[in-house]
Formats: structure tokens, sequence, C-alpha cells
């Protein structure tokens, strides 16, 4: 049997939902020149209340996503109020900690309201799927896969064609000039982090009937995303979108076609991510960062 | 006058350094490092659980001493951290001079407590009724003061292979799973010995990354080879994403086989409907026949009066470690009543020669691999089948003299 068309689908489904997963850390640093290191646990606090959601409510994922979209805005908003607007022009490493201690305390709130247990969403469609011919398609990884396209293409129509988002771009590009003009700054700080967290809690949403939901899921989420932001470029969604791309189909094509290879595949796609970035230390569609 | 009130005052304070010191010496002290939060808090309650059950069964039955001793167990919480689990058996040994130890629970704050309590010359006994990973059992070696009351990772595979040889007969072609973690690792040798000493042919000896975020790759590999077995070693994380990526990617296979995950609530309530047909090995299940101990049967009654007993107090089905807690604890309470002693040479030998029946079987311990001694490895193999009431249970299938149902094979 071909491989190929498998190998294909596997990873175009995969690069979705690293898409998704990545484009609110993107958002976030292109516009507040912040690295959140509270993303991962957004992840998780969505994926924690889909399951929650199913589990006591009985609440599909897909239906409880716009409310927790909502409510991962909302808290965006309130940590950018309460926390990181106060570090907005400390030195990175003051917003590092910030950022770093909020997760870990995230975390630990987790661990004592919900406990270390593992958990899944167990809806119908987590474990269905259909032959295309000779390819599997596993319905929820498609369906995790549109949900990522619809949020990613609302979020560039967001920014390309409103006018906040045309104002989010303009303070991306340039905080002065863009208070001189009369945006308020302040607000659109506050609305892209919560935007930024409201993709976070999205993606904790669409993996928690794929993955394994724990307090400590977050982490291995933001290094990969971290990953996929610096090789498309900081601050860059196309380049985020093709940062994922990258990742997933050389992951995908290493656990295929190398021996032992999904034991290897995030070594050999890391490997290939630096190797990228010598050669292009901007990442493939990055801008030059103001420090 | 002033030489009379220091003469009294140092009188007192000999007096109270006396008593304070005999009470010292009367008092039995277990220490028990259990994770009662972080990662392995299933397994740390399930540990704490079975020594509490213990000490009150204990009290009932014997009254609240243990050969004129008072009782005190010392829980310390891991965490499920290995440096603290370092720094608690320093403290347990050094600071609170316990005479006994019985835990951690998992094998890797199990394997990181072994350095801190093989390094003291006069370390106290030290019970450890969790822990499978052979890894602990090559660290320890064959020190005398270690007792082993759980099955190593390789009893898991003698077990599963004998059962599947047993059921479902020879010439099979199996395929592997294992993680790059520390469980998978610890597995894997062993498992194909025991799937080559059975006359099986590995068709597909797949590696994956813990905490993958796809295993579709591996699994249409392994679709592409049409094993009769599928063999997973991953711990219990991994293995809830890989349950259900089996089940959706059509493998076809006819028997899943697991290890330890498939006896797990954690587990079974994350997959749902996907546990189904999913074999495990266990030291434990409800629905044991083990009788009661002739000469003591109110501490160890049958596995089906016991079970009676703990749902009494717990109102829930006991688990595994539960068991394991209890009968390991209550051997130790019984080990100072005996020999009206706390000496660890003493308790040693008296360890080493009792026998008991107890609900998790016979309590003799002989030697392993490497340990000198190990008790309550023998295992059983079941299957999670749907009732008719549409929940699921674990149907023994093996060994065929205790089994409850037959092994069916899966239909996706």
């Amino acid at each position: 049997m071909d491989l190929l068309p498998q190998v294909f689908s596997d990873a175009l489904l995969l690069a979705g939902l690293y898409t998704l997963m990545a484009v609110g850390l993107s958002l976030g640093f292109g516009v507040l020149r912040i690295i959140n290191f509270a993303q991962g646990e957004m992840i998780m606090l969505g994926a924690y209340g889909a399951f929650w959601g199913l589990t006591l409510l009985g609440v599909d994922p897909i239906i409880s996503l716009p409310v927790l979209v909502v409510a991962g805005f909302a808290l965006g908003w309130l940590i950018f109020r309460g926390f990181v607007a106060k570090v907005l022009d400390a030195p990175h490493i003051n917003q590092i900690l910030l950022t770093f201690g909020l997760a870990l305390a995230i975390q630990h709130i987790a661990i004592i309201l919900w406990s270390g247990n593992a958990r899944s969403a167990t809806t119908a469609y987590a474990t269905e799927s259909a032959f295309v011919g000779d390819v599997l398609v596993v319905y929820s990884r498609l369906i995790a896969f549109a949900i990522a396209t619809i949020m990613v293409v609302a979020l560039i129509a967001w920014l390309r064609w409103s006018e906040t988002g045309r104002a989010t771009r303009a303070v991306a590009e340039n905080r002065a000039a863009a208070a001189l003009m009369g945006i308020d700054v302040d607000r659109i700080y506050a609305m892209s982090f919560g935007v930024s967290c409201a993709l976070s809690v999205a993606t904790g949403v669409v993996v928690s009937f794929i993955l394994t939901i724990t307090p400590f899921m977050g982490f291995p989420m933001l290094i990969k995303s971290i990953a996929i932001v610096i090789l498309g470029g900081l601050g860059s969604i196309a380049g985020t979108v093709i940062g994922a791309f990258v990742l997933a189909f050389s992951e995908t094509f290493v656990s295929y076609y190398v021996p032992d290879g999904a034991g290897w595949a995030e070594g050999i796609a890391f490997l290939l991510i630096i190797g990228i970035l010598i050669l292009r230390p901007r990442g493939i569609l990055g801008q030059t960062v103001e420090t | 006058m002033r030489k009379a009130l220091c003469l009294g005052t140092s009188g007192l304070l000999i007096a109270a350094a006396l008593s304070f010191a005999a009470e010292a010496q009367e008092t039995f002290k277990i220490g028990a490092p259990v994770s009662i939060s972080g990662r392995y808090v299933a397994y740390g309650v399930q540990g704490k659980n079975g020594i509490e059950m213990a000490v009150d069964v204990w009290k009932k039955v014997r009254g609240d001493k243990v050969a004129g001793r008072t009782i005190e167990v010392l829980f310390r919480d891991t965490q499920s951290n290995n440096a603290i689990t370092v720094s608690l058996m320093n403290n347990f040994i050094l600071t609170d001079k316990v005479n006994v130890i019985i835990g951690p629970d998992g094998s890797n704050v199990a394997a990181a407590a072994v350095p801190p309590w093989k390094k003291i010359e006069d370390r106290p006994i030290w019970l450890l009724p969790g822990g499978s990973s052979d890894v602990i059992e090559k660290e320890v070696g064959p020190d005398p003061y270690f007792f082993h009351t759980y099955a190593w990772s390789y009893y898991y595979h003698e077990s599963n292979l004998k059962a599947l040889k047993a059921l479902v007969g020879p010439n099979k072609k199996v395929a592997l799973i294992y993680s790059d973690g520390a469980y998978g690792r610890a597995h894997i040798d062993d498992a194909r010995h025991y799937i080559k000493e059975a006359g099986y042919e590995i068709v597909s000896d797949e590696l994956v990354r813990e905490g993958s975020a796809d295993f579709n790759p591996t699994l249409a590999k392994i679709r592409a080879r049409r094993p009769d077995i599928l063999y997973v070693l991953v711990q219990t994380n991994d293995a809830i994403q890989l349950t259900k990526q089996i089940q959706a990617s059509r493998l076809n296979v006819p028997y899943l086989i697991g290890t330890a995950q498939a006896q797990l609530p954690e587990w079974q309530n994350a997959v749902g409907e996907s546990q189904s047909c999913w074999t495990g090995v266990t030291t434990w299940v409800p629905g044991l026949s083990y009788p009661a101990d002739k000469n003591e049967p109110k501490l160890f009654p049958s596995a089906a009066d016991w079970e009676k007993a703990w749902m009494e107090k717990f109102k829930a089905v006991p688990e595994f470690l539960e068991v394991g807690y209890y009968a390991s604890t209550i051997l130790t309470l019984l080990a100072v009543e005996a020999t009206k002693s706390t000496d660890r040479e003493v308790l040693k030998k008296w360890l080493e020669e009792q026998h008991y029946q107890t609900p998790l079987g016979d309590s003799k311990f002989i030697k392993s691999r490497v340990a000198l001694h190990q008790t309550f490895g023998e295992m059983v193999v079941f299957q999670r089948q749907k009732k008719a009431d549409g929940t699921f249970e674990g149907v023994l299938i093996y060994p065929e003299q205790i089994a409850t149902g037959k092994l069916k094979p899966c239909t996706y």
C-alpha cells in the first residue's frame, strides 16, 4: 500500500492543530512584544472547560466552544489588566518571570481543584473514522482541523478588515505612531492579549477529545508553540501558519519513513528548525523585533 | 535551700527525659512515603487508604497497641517528586527513626527512594507494595532488609504470554508499541523475551515519543502488517490517547494487550467505550476467590470478605495498591507482635519465615531475579468487557481455574 496519501492527510490535520496552538502566542508577541509563558495553561484551562462541560452538563465540546472562547477572552483581558500591564515597560526578564509565575500558579490551582488525574472528553466522534480510498480520516482530527481553519481565517479577517484589527496591526508595527494617530494603545493591548488567550482556550477545547488532559499538558504545547512562532518569524501570523506546517509535515514524514521514527520525529523536526534558523535567523517571514 | 532546689529540678528533668525515652521505645513507628499530591496522587491515596484500613482492623482485632507499643504511622507526601522522596527517606531514617518503611507508590519515586535508604548502614526494614520497575530491583540488589510486596515488571509479561498461549494458541503475529520514557524502556526487553519464548513472531516493533500529539503514523504502519496481537507498553497518559486512536484507526487486531493501565479507573474513565476488549494484568481484581487464613482469619479474611469490608468503609471497590498496602502493613504488625521486638534482624527473620493466606494470595517470600524477598507477585489476566447494563467490568480470563469468563476477540 502506498503510504504517501496517508502521510499527507495526517500531516495536514496535525498542521491545523499546530497552527491554532501557536497563533495565539504569535499574536500576543506581535502586538505586545511579550512571550506569554502562561499560554500553555490557557490551553489546559480550555481543555478542562470542555471536559467538565461534557462530563457535568452533557454539553459537547464543539457546542461549548463559543462560550469558552468568550470566557478565555475575558480571562485574558483580566490577566492583562491585573498583571501584564504592570510590566509592559519593564525589562524582559520581569515579563518572563511574571508570565512564568502565572503559568505555575494556574497549573497548581488546577491540581488542587481537579487533581493530577489524566482525563479525556469521550465524545462519540472522538473514536470514529472513515476510509477515503486508502486514506483513513479520523473524524476528531478532521473536526479539529476545521475549527482551527475557521478560527485562523476569522483572526486574519479581523486583523485585515475590521477597524480594531487594523488598529491592532498599527500598534504592532509602531506603538508610538499608533498612539499619535489617536489609537487607544492600552485597549488594543488588552484586546490582543484577550484574543490570544481565547485562541489558546479554543485549542484546549479542540484537543480535549483528542489528547490526554492533565494540569501538566500546557508546558510541552508551549514549547512547541514557541518553536513554531520562532520558525515562522516572531510576530508574523502567516509565518506561524507556515511554521506549523513545516513542523507537522517534518514530524509526520520522519514518523513514517525513519526507523523508530515516531520516537525521533520531534527531535529531527527541531533539528530542521535549527537548520532553517541558521540560514534565516529571523525565521521564515520574520520581522525585525524592537527591543 | 538553693542546692536542694537545683537537685530537685535536675531530678525532675532526668525523670522527664527518661519517661520520654521510655515512651519513644514503646512506640512502633511506620514511615509511609505516599504521593498524595502531584501526578501519582491516585497511587498515593490508595497507599494511604491501605495502611489506614490495616491499622483500623488491627486495633479492632488486637487492640490499640502492638506488642505493648503504640502504633504511629508517619504519612509524608512525596508530592510525586523524586527529590522530595529522597529527603523524606533521609528524614524517616535519621530524624524520625522509624522502625519500618512502607512505600512509596509509583516506580519513579520508589526508584528515587533506593539510594538514600541504601547508603545508611543501620537502615530499617523496607516493604515496597508498589513500584514494579526492575530498575528498582537492580538498584536494591540482594539486600537482606528489602521486601518487595508487588510484582516486578517482568511478571507482567510472563503472565500475559502464558495467558495468550493458553487462550489464543501458538503461531501468532505480534505488534509492539513502547514509549521512549522510563516505563516503555523498563518493560520492552522482557516483553520481547517472553513473546519470542512463546513462539510468537514480532512483525512490528514501534518506538513512540512520550507525550506525542499523534500516534497515527505508528498505527498506520501496524495496520499494514496485519498482526494478531497488539502489545502496548506506555504509561497511563499516553495510553489514554493511544487507546482512543487505536479504536479510531480501525486496526482490526483481534487481541489488544496492555499491562497496568487497564486496571486503573483513571484510564477506564478517560477512554470510555474504547476500553472494550483490552486485557490487563494485575495482582488484584475484585472477585478473586482466595480463602481466609486459618490462623488469622480476622486480619486476613477471604478476598471476598475483605472486599466487602473495604466497600463498607470506603464505599468504593478496592484498588490493587490498597490491598497490597493493607497486606504489607498487617504483616509488619504481626511481625512485631509475634517477636515482641522492633529489631530489624528479628523482624527480617520472622518475615522470611512467615506464611499466610491473605486477600492478595500467598504471603511467603521467595527470591526473584535479584531481590532476596519477593511476594504477592502472582498475577491474573483480565479483559474489560461490556455488561448488559452498558457498564464495563474486568472479567478474569487467566489462570483458567479462577477465570470468571472467556477472552473475547475485539471487533474494531
